[in-house]
């Protein structure tokens, strides 16, 4: 089901009412509601990995007990690989077996040996790459003794499937949602107004600015030989705002949903694209993913801490892995390397924590630095982004090699382009808008809150009919794949 | 709290579905008043009038709409003499175009017969039946939304059939172009055909999905003849070759030819010359024109 479907339309609201109406504020009945709604949500796209999910949950709520029960270092530890060899078991099979099969027979291929392994063809449970990492970051808590197990195994379950989070994220920590899970829950009218609001901006992102940049991307993606160099430099920065509206705009339904049902989830996104450096647009850039593999790999590794050859070290294992986690495909490996690349001078020079705060902060304009750092660092993630995009390494290396080719200076065209002018104009504005709001949780956080009732419901009725009139040809959220 | 939320949500989405409706209202009233032959647009439902009778209905995907586009429509009505009113629709499958049928009767028309120009890929994807958004080139009419909205279409396409009524495109509306039919193909591209012919099988070939929607020309056969109306299915003429389900479509025809008081016509051998051809999928005038002459008016 996806959150842009007629489904997804008729089941929130019931939901929605059934947990606050039928239930009477029971905490009991309410996370036994959500956690067969996540089960119901999980299951209209394919029931059969629904065996998966509740076996992965099974698995890491046991291994959480039973680390707990025990002091000793062997049991404690035989439990914790128990558990991540599983569900990384898991991952391995569904998503990269046939990487590496296929991988593997390619390298023996060079040495003039021929094997043949045998590729399965599977559907890729979705959000498996989420859920897997939610369980873990449980297990490992419970082992780093940062948190205790979750005895009841429903209020569990809806940790690791909770359905607005299940399929794309954000990647949710024991430690902050399990609390809230745990905790009565009382109905705020903010917090449902506040969730309603990143609702509709989500839904603005995904379905105008995401879903039109697509086709256009798509066009010059997949015929890319046939283009000039400046229409594919179009085409890499429609996929920049494609990937970022639809991600984020995912993750502001996701947290918006969850707000109706009186629960926070963990920031994904913040106004990556306002960037100074590298660094600052990882710590904005899906946040829950890059705070992840911080908490759970790079300070277990040394972090920064070490030496600088360990830290380059450490710099690089977290973006490769973080590259693989996206998906078994070398472009997503070489994305995850180029920009452990790009951030390379601020880890070396320990710049990489400058930039902190927001971009002119307090201030409507940036300094002329500022401008030009921003367009660098926007500029390098553009370029990133075409090994994320590319089909196959050789695709990308093409459509860079024609990019910078003399068709670079050429007006750009491809077929459509005479309808992409009111989007062009379309993602400006959101643009515009997103810079004013930089400074709250997401662009229109504030807007209006003072304005009189009718002014403000005006302006979600423009935004409703914004949605309605430009809405593009429905695709499929990006991340679902991974 | 809740309550209050409640009450505001009625009353912000009573707003919305209230302005949508005095939208669709107009937009209804709008376009009413256009007045397009069939020939003129691709839009089914301009073509289906209120209390006429007709000879003949042509059902079918684009291989049915190629008699009506251009001068074919008036060319083929000269040729058999025969009063037609085309309900077919490019990438339509059987559950669109039956919804198309029962919407020409619901508006007090009559005919005589029906010829289904079939193809065998329409049996095998649910994009040819439910998923494809038949319904954005259609006018919006209050009486066919209801008798859709309790149809077998995905409530995607319903959806889609209001949303695209808010779209430049259709504001802008002065029926839907039609496709250049006058062009010659002068020779057969091999390469082209065999994506042609992959691109028509987009969910590949499932005996589940064919028996799904098979069912459904079972009940388009009831409906038939409970209408007193003669039902004939063509396989129209290609360049595409031996298509993948041809087999099952014929065995599928002959026991139905059994039960029922159906008939069918097998002419996709029919044609191998290009010069009749705009594309390798469709017949241009001069093909339509050859082709009726020669073979649909001696279909009795």
């Amino acid at each position: 089901m996806l959150f842009n479907s007629i489904g997804f339309a008729l089941f929130l609201p019931i939901v929605f009412i059934l947990y606050w109406f039928a239930t009477r504020g029971n905490l009991k009945l309410q996370n036994i509601l959500l956690l067969v709604s996540s089960y119901y949500f999980y299951s209209c796209w394919d029931y059969r990995f629904l065996f998966l999910l509740i076996f992965s949950t099974l698995l890491d709520y046991f291994t959480g007990i039973k680390i707990n029960e025990t002091e000793k270092y062997k049991k404690r530890t035989f439990w914790l690989w128990l558990s991540i060899c599983v569900n990384l078991g898991f991952l391995g099979v569904f998503k990269y077996y046939n990487f590496f099969a296929e991988s593997f027979a390619e390298g023996l291929l060079n040495f003039g040996i021929k094997a043949d392994f045998v590729t399965i063809q599977v559907v890729l449970p979705v959000g498996i790459s989420f859920y897997t990492f939610h369980g873990l970051s449980y297990v490992i808590d419970i082992y780093k003794n940062r948190i205790k197990p979750e005895r009841n195994f429903i209020n569990y379950s809806v940790f690791v499937s909770f359905f607005p989070l299940l399929v794309a994220g954000p990647i949710e920590r024991a430690t902050h949602l399990l609390p809230q899970i745990i905790k009565k829950r009382k109905f705020d009218y903010s917090k449902a107004v506040d969730g309603l609001r990143q609702i509709l901006w989500g839904f603005l992102k995904k379905i105008v600015i995401a879903d039109n940049c697509a086709e256009y991307a798509n066009t010059i993606f997949n015929n890319s030989a046939d283009y000039s160099g400046s229409t594919l430099v179009l085409g890499a920065l429609f996929f920049a705002f494609q990937i970022y509206c639809d991600f984020s705009g995912y993750s502001d339904i996701a947290i918006g949903t969850a707000k109706l049902f009186g629960i926070d989830l963990l920031r994904n996104f913040a106004f990556p694209y306002f960037s100074r450096d590298i660094a600052e647009f990882w710590r904005r850039w899906h946040i829950s993913l890059s705070s992840w593999f911080r908490d759970y790999l790079y300070i277990p590794l040394g972090g920064s801490r070490v030496g600088v050859w360990l830290k380059i070290r450490n710099t690089f294992i977290i973006f490769l892995l973080s590259g693989f986690w996206h998906g078994a495909n070398w472009t997503f490996i070489i994305w995850g390397l180029l920009n452990a690349v790009y951030i390379m001078p601020s880890i070396i020079f320990n710049t990489n924590r400058n930039n902190l705060d927001m971009v002119a902060k307090g201030k409507l304009f940036p300094t002329l630095m500022e401008i030009l750092s921003i367009a660098l660092t926007f500029g390098l993630t553009v370029f990133a982004w075409i090994f994320f995009r590319a089909n196959n390494v050789k695709h990308a290396i093409g459509y860079i090699s024609k990019i910078f080719s003399n068709t670079l200076f050429t007006i750009p065209n491809f077929p459509g382009i005479e309808k992409s002018p009111p989007i062009i104009i379309l993602t400006f504005l959101f643009l515009i808008v997103e810079w004013i709001g930089r400074e709250q949780q997401f662009a229109i956080s504030t807007l209006g809150l003072k304005w009189p009732r009718i002014v403000r419901w005006a302006l979600y009725n423009i935004v409703i009919l914004t949605i309605i009139y430009f809405a593009g040809t429905k695709q499929q959220f990006i991340y679902f794949q991974f | 709290m809740i309550r209050r939320f409640a009450k505001n949500i009625f009353y912000f989405l009573f707003i919305n579905v209230a302005i949508i409706l005095a939208i669709l209202f107009y937009i209804n009233k709008r376009d009413n008043k256009n007045n397009y032959k069939q020939f003129e647009t691709e839009s089914v439902i301009y073509s289906i009038p209120e209390s006429k009778t007709f000879d003949l209905i042509i059902m079918g995907s684009s291989h049915g709409r190629m008699f009506t586009r251009g001068k074919n429509h008036l060319n083929v009505e000269k040729i058999l003499n025969k009063k037609i009113v085309n309900i077919s629709k490019s990438a339509a499958g059987i559950v669109p175009e039956f919804e198309f049928l029962k919407y020409f009767y619901k508006n007090g028309n009559k005919a005589s017969e029906i010829w289904y120009f079939i193809d065998p890929f329409i049996f095998y994807s649910s994009k040819w039946n439910e998923e494809l958004y038949f319904l954005t080139d259609e006018p919006f009419r209050f009486d066919f939304f209801f008798q859709i909205l309790f149809s077998n279409l995905t409530s995607e396409v319903k959806y889609n059939y209001i949303k695209s009524k808010f779209s430049t495109e259709w504001i802008d509306f002065n029926a839907s172009i039609l496709p250049e039919t006058e062009s010659k193909l002068t020779k057969i591209d091999s390469t082209a055909v065999q994506k042609r012919a992959i691109s028509v099988y987009p969910s590949g070939l499932s005996e589940e999905v064919f028996d799904k929607y098979s069912s459904v020309f079972k009940q388009l056969i009831m409906f038939a003849n409970a209408k007193e109306l003669k039902i004939t299915f063509i396989i129209p003429p290609t360049l595409l070759g031996f298509l993948p389900g041809m087999k099952e479509l014929k065995l599928f025809l002959k026991n139905i030819k059994k039960d029922d008081s159906i008939s069918y016509f097998d002419f996709s051998e029919t044609i191998k010359n290009p010069a009749y051809y705009y594309n390798h999928d469709h017949l241009n005038n001069n093909g339509v024109d050859f082709f009726t002459k020669k073979y649909l008016s001696h279909i009795k």
